[in-house]
């Protein structure tokens, strides 16, 4: 009997689940046992770990039960420092999507120019290989500095870190374009916005789309930073704050999402690049 | 007035060359001193090595390309630039992939009827698909 290729990933994918899940648990499992000799006084201050040999890091079932109690009520608000899992993942994703939209209104119009033209694609290609190995965050003090809100400062830092993954795929895109191509358009004396939106946009937009997903992968590596950074609201907050209420717990649960989210983006990008791309 | 039928020079090479720069200063010479003309309705072959510049005197037909000396003239007229008068059809496929072969050649009809609505530009590539017996491929 065969098995398709799918299912045996599957059943291995499940496998390996199960045995690091186990060793987790194993692993966090109590050590010595319940120490005898210790002042009650004491072991009260101190807590399960030093008086049971509890480990501080919680097992697989701690983690899945404060899940379970997020996800049952996500959205809740009890003021600044506790609000639930969904209303902060809204945040941040509210931040992520409006600096990437500023991004991408800048960063494909300038990269068609940029692909378009030799002389504009030299003048500023100093300013791009400077500015592009900047760590976003660096841009924050200026940020804070000129902007003077913290909200706005985290977009801005956002926009500046997506910018360039698209605006560099964009100009390849466009200046990559096979000249048969654009050869046809001339020949059929297809004006230049025309041969834009006909031609070059179609034929580029794979190595487009390239670029967008990988800045909303940056974009989402970076908000969590920004928003350790800014406090307030949003994921990062969120694991920032939970790391000073020593809540383990919440922390792995908010690494957990923070990964789902960011597949759910990438997930989303890799259809549309499914969707634009042309048998060549 | 002329009878353009009679005209023995419809298209007229006249003293073309096409040189391209060498990497090192200098140029190649690809070919030049070309003459020939052609009548209209004429059918002909030009026939060379790999190399000798046929694509190129036919990129400079279609305005392409442009000689280094010398003129092209079509139906009494230089050529300047690419026409919808002149067409070619290119030795590579430059078909737009992203685009169906009903979208091909209606993208090709509406350049050249720009006034078209988008119903009859449909008909009338359709009209040609079927003709060469392409029509309910897919």
């Amino acid at each position: 009997m065969t098995i398709s290729p799918n299912l045996r990933a599957l059943v291995l994918s499940l496998t390996i689940l199960v045995v690091f899940l186990a060793a987790w648990q194993i692993a966090t499992l109590g050590g010595s046992g319940p120490a005898s000799n210790i002042d009650p006084e004491y072991a009260k201050l101190m807590g399960q770990q030093v008086t049971q040999g509890k480990s501080a890091m919680p097992g697989p079932l701690d983690v899945a039960k404060t899940l379970w109690g997020h996800l049952k009520d996500p959205f809740y608000d009890k003021g600044p420092n506790d609000k639930g899992l969904g209303i902060q993942l809204a945040y941040s994703l509210g931040r992520v999507l409006l600096g990437y939209a500023l991004a991408v209104l800048l960063a494909i119009p300038l990269g068609f120019l940029i692909g378009m033209s030799p002389l504009i694609s030299k003048a500023l290609d100093p300013f791009i290989q400077v500015l592009k190995p900047i760590s976003p965050l660096a841009w924050m003090p200026l940020a804070l500095y000129t902007i003077k809100d913290s909200g706005i400062s985290a977009i801005f830092v956002i926009f500046i870190c997506s910018v360039w993954p698209m605006l560099l795929n964009t100009a390849f895109g466009v200046s990559a374009v096979r000249k048969e191509w654009l050869n046809v358009a001339r020949t059929l004396e297809v004006g230049p916005v025309r041969r834009a939106f006909t031609v070059i946009l179609p034929a580029a937009a794979p190595t487009i789309l390239t670029g967008m997903r990988i800045s909303i992968g940056i974009a989402w590596l970076v908000i969590v930073a920004a928003e350790m950074l800014v406090g307030g609201t949003g994921i990062g907050y969120f694991v920032w704050n939970e790391w000073n209420n020593l809540s383990i717990t919440n922390v792995i649960v908010a690494i957990f999402v923070i990964g789902v989210m960011g597949m759910l983006l990438d997930q989303t990008l890799a259809r549309f690049q499914r969707a634009v791309t042309y048998p060549d | 007035m002329q009878d353009l039928s009679a005209n023995p020079k419809f298209i007229s090479i006249e003293g073309i060359s096409r040189r391209y720069p060498k990497s090192g200063g200098g140029t190649t010479t690809i070919f030049e001193d070309l003459w020939f003309s052609m009548k209209r309705g004429e059918f002909a072959c030009v026939i060379g090595h790999s190399g000798c510049g046929k694509t190129t005197v036919l990129n400079i037909l279609n305005g392409l390309d442009a000689p280094d000396d010398g003129a092209a003239i079509v139906d009494g007229k230089a050529i300047e630039g690419p026409s919808l008068d002149r067409a070619v059809i290119f030795q590579g496929h430059s078909l737009l992939p992203w685009r169906t072969v009903l979208g091909n050649v209606a993208y090709a009809v509406a350049a050249r009827h720009r006034d078209w609505p988008k119903a009859k530009v449909q008909a009338h590539a359709m009209a040609f698909i079927e003709k060469v017996g392409l029509k309910g491929q897919n």
